[in-house]
């Protein structure tokens, strides 16, 4: 692949899948400035190892692993919290009239009391990818994944039921 | 409706747009692997470099030096210098290798297996490192002391003695022990991360 292809072949990368990987990372994260970061440095990865990319899995299944891969290694360093739902602070409740950004922010808060991995399991799954390429993402067998999807969506929405929302 | 349905439409809901039309090749302000590599890399490079300045000053310096034991001090200087250069060499080579491509559980048991090498490697690379060093630069001493007043060099041994012991013993092994217990935390995250990708 000559520079000129690579280049074109990552901004086309980059157009297509950036606003999914931002949001995949605004879930994890939870706030803007960090999940940029990760963005970045997932892109980064990309650009790096473009030239490894074999076809032997989708484009899309391949950048999501590396972003995975990238959000989970930026925690490697910080101290992982004990999540429980009931340790859920009791913060000013959106109502009726609240607008869509303040709930968006309210679901970001309520992603982010999820474990690690469940975090990056629901962003995919309200991203809406098929369960098949989650699983070829994660690594994990479809039974398995099936089984954490049901868990994690009932937690995530008594999280976000505790805030009154729904 | 779904209660989670309700959650997908907030989720979709929200546009997003990255901050650039595409992303720069530069440093974020994440603590990522490219950071840890730079730091290992420069380090590596600027030892190799001490090296070569320290044969400079020999060769420059080769009149004035005529004991065997101050060129030995400089030989050992060079060697330990070039010696932490290639571990450093090494240990990036390692990090390197960490793929990015790999499952989560794997990547995340690669960068286990690399915090465990490097918890291991400062055990002894550390007190090795402080050790040659100092031999080295004593050697180096020997041949400077000769003709000056016998207290001058009591007084500068004592000082250069206990200052190195406070070192080694009391700095260095609290710093050991900070980067240990860093390393530690480290890899018991990675193992809580690594749990949460267990069959359920």
């Amino acid at each position: 692949m000559t520079e000129a292809e690579r280049t074109r072949q990552f901004t086309q990368l980059y157009q297509q899948y950036a606003p999914g990987i931002l949001k995949l990372c605004l879930g994890y994260a939870g706030e803007e400035s960090l999940a940029q970061d990760l963005l970045q440095e997932s892109f980064v990865s990309v650009w790096n190892h473009l030239d490894q990319f074999r076809g032997e899995a989708q484009w899309s299944t391949w950048i999501y692993r590396v972003a995975v891969n990238t959000c989970l290694s930026y925690l490697r360093k910080k101290k992982l919290p004990t999540v429980s739902a009931e340790n859920i602070p009791l913060v000013q409740l959106p109502d009726e009239s609240s607008g869509k950004e303040q709930q968006v922010q309210q679901l970001y808060k309520c992603i982010n009391r999820l474990a690690e991995a469940d975090r990056l399991i629901i962003a995919l799954v309200l991203e809406e990818k098929p369960y098949v390429e989650i699983a070829a993402i994660t690594g994990l067998t479809e039974n398995n994944l099936r089984v954490k999807i049901h868990r994690i969506k009932k937690q995530l929405t008594e999280i976000y039921q505790q805030y009154g929302s729904i | 409706m779904d209660p989670f349905e309700t959650l997908q439409d907030i989720w979709k809901s929200k546009q997003v747009a990255p901050q650039v039309q595409m992303p720069s090749l530069g440093p974020t302000a994440i603590h990522s692997r490219r950071k840890l590599q730079r730091n290992l890399q420069w380090g590596a490079i600027a030892l190799l470099i001490t090296g070569f300045y320290i044969i400079i000053v020999g060769i420059l310096m080769r009149q004035e030096f005529h004991s065997v034991l101050t060129w030995t001090g400089l030989s050992l200087a060079v060697l330990v210098c070039w010696a932490q250069s290639f571990l450093q060499f090494s240990t990036l080579k390692k990090l390197r290798a960490i793929d990015e491509m790999a499952t989560p559980d794997i990547h995340l048991s690669q960068w286990n297996d690399y915090y465990a090498f490097r918890k291991k490697q400062i055990a002894w690379n550390l007190p090795l490192y402080f050790i040659g060093l100092n031999l080295a630069l004593a050697l180096y001493m020997l041949e400077l002391f000769k003709g000056r007043p016998w207290e001058n060099i009591a007084i500068f041994i004592t000082i250069y003695t206990a200052w190195m012991l406070f070192a080694y013993f009391y700095l260095g092994k609290r710093s050991l022990r900070k980067e240990e217990n860093r390393l530690r935390g480290i890899m018991d995250n990675l193992e809580a991360l690594k749990a949460q990708w267990a069959e359920e």
